[in-house]
């Protein structure tokens, strides 16, 4: 059987010839014995790899069964070790976020500022108004971060004896804390925890169990 | 994979003509689309009892296959593909009923049926026809059975080549020639129901 016949069998055994062409090679295969011989032999291997033709698609149609009816939460399997890093990830960035707001929050200006006395705008009035300008001005120079001048500011105003004496204390135990000056600072606060009957000795208190947080100690 | 490619059902046809890569990713597709819809409508036909649903499902899928193959060889005229699905496979299970009568049929209220069934495509094949043909494809080597089915899926050479890692075209073409030759060889005087 020569290699153009051999073609055109095959050809026409898998479906690739045109309407016409097939309809010839029918035509030819009627009046033909040795095309049609050779056209049974051909059809009978046909049979033969259009069978493993099925058994592989019925394999792969078998697959796809599998993979579509299994459960949603099988499909997608999700190893261990990756839930382990998902999970020390968000740990990592949760702390991360707590350090930076700890050191913040807790930092001594932060406390020093969000606690210090500050005077009315209502006292600049009467008698006294110079001694508020006194202590407004110090607490001024507190805000503009100049808190060794405060600190003397406050000293000086401290040593007085009258009404605002109590608040000048308490600054001045701010600017201690700001400027890290230990003594002087663990003094003066025990003297007001001591104090009960000190203006300041409840904040003294509250101040003295910030200090003690857990989160101060982390950060100090 | 991606299916998007497949918007109508001329779009499947025409992958699947198309041979090779293209059938391969057609046929894939059309199975997933509409294999749901089939079950659900055949199993409604047979009445859904436990324990029958993997040989539905096993029929979905014979079905399936015939209508490829009619695709591809003829037999198949522009209706719409999942119709034509159903249509076979309870032709399949007709054919089926008549060896086995542990399937009852519910009244359809829907003809998709247009198919003859008593036509060649829905006779099931004997145990000892697939026997034989298991035998001679076994006897054939893998490589050569590779080489073979690739080409009946319509793959070109260059295709077969870059699949099986053969060196070139023309190697595949010498190879399926080869393999061709011995099947031929093997299929001579044995007596095969066509």
């Amino acid at each position: 059987m020569d290699e153009h016949t051999t073609e055109k069998i095959e050809a026409y055994l898998t479906g690739t010839l045109s309407h016409a062409d097939r309809a010839a090679f029918e035509k030819d295969l009627s009046g033909d014995a040795d095309l049609a011989r050779a056209f049974t032999e051909h059809t009978k291997a046909h049979a033969v790899i259009n069978h493993g033709v099925r058994q592989r698609w019925k394999a792969r149609l078998q697959e796809i069964d599998a993979e579509l009816d299994a459960p949603a939460h099988t499909r997608r399997v999700v190893p261990l070790w990756r839930k382990w890093a998902v999970a020390a990830s968000i740990l990592l960035v949760a702390g991360a976020g707590l350090w930076f707001w700890a050191d913040y929050a807790y930092a001594d200006r932060t406390i020093a500022t969000s606690m210090l006395a500050v005077t009315e705008a209502d006292a600049f009035r009467g008698e006294g108004a110079t001694l508020e300008q006194r202590h407004v001005a110090a607490e001024t120079l507190f805000m503009q971060g100049e808190i060794t001048a405060a600190r003397d500011a406050f000293l000086t105003l401290a040593a007085e004896d009258n009404a605002l004496s109590p608040r000048a204390d308490w600054n001045l135990l701010m600017t201690y804390l700001v400027l890290g000056d230990q003594p002087s600072f663990d003094a003066l606060l025990r003297s007001l925890i001591a104090d009960t009957r000190h203006v300041y000795h409840q904040r003294a208190v509250r101040l003295q169990k910030t200090l003690q947080h857990p989160l101060y100690r982390l950060t100090h | 994979m991606g299916c998007d490619q497949y918007a109508t059902d001329p779009d499947f046809v025409n992958g699947i003509l198309q041979g090779g890569n293209s059938r391969e990713r057609a046929v894939e597709c059309l199975y997933r689309k509409y294999r749901r819809r089939v079950l659900v409508s055949v199993q409604t036909y047979v009445g859904y009892k436990s324990g029958q649903h993997t040989e539905i499902q096993d029929l979905v899928q014979d079905a399936f296959l015939v209508m490829v193959e009619k695709i591809c060889f003829g037999g198949y005229n522009d209706g719409a593909l999942v119709h034509f699905w159903i249509g076979i496979t309870k032709g399949l299970l007709r054919n089926k009923m008549k060896r086995d009568a542990r399937m009852d049929l519910v009244e359809d209220p829907i003809a998709f049926d247009q198919h003859d069934a008593a036509s060649p495509e829905f006779l099931m094949i004997s145990d000892q026809r697939r026997q034989l043909l298991e035998s001679l494809l076994s006897r054939l080597g893998e490589r050569c059975k590779d080489v073979l089915i690739l080409w009946a899926n319509g793959y070109s050479m260059r295709e077969i080549a870059d699949k099986l890692g053969l060196s070139s075209e023309a190697m595949a073409r010498k190879t399926k020639y080869k393999c061709k030759s011995q099947l031929l060889e093997m299929v001579k005087g044995v007596e095969i129901d066509i």
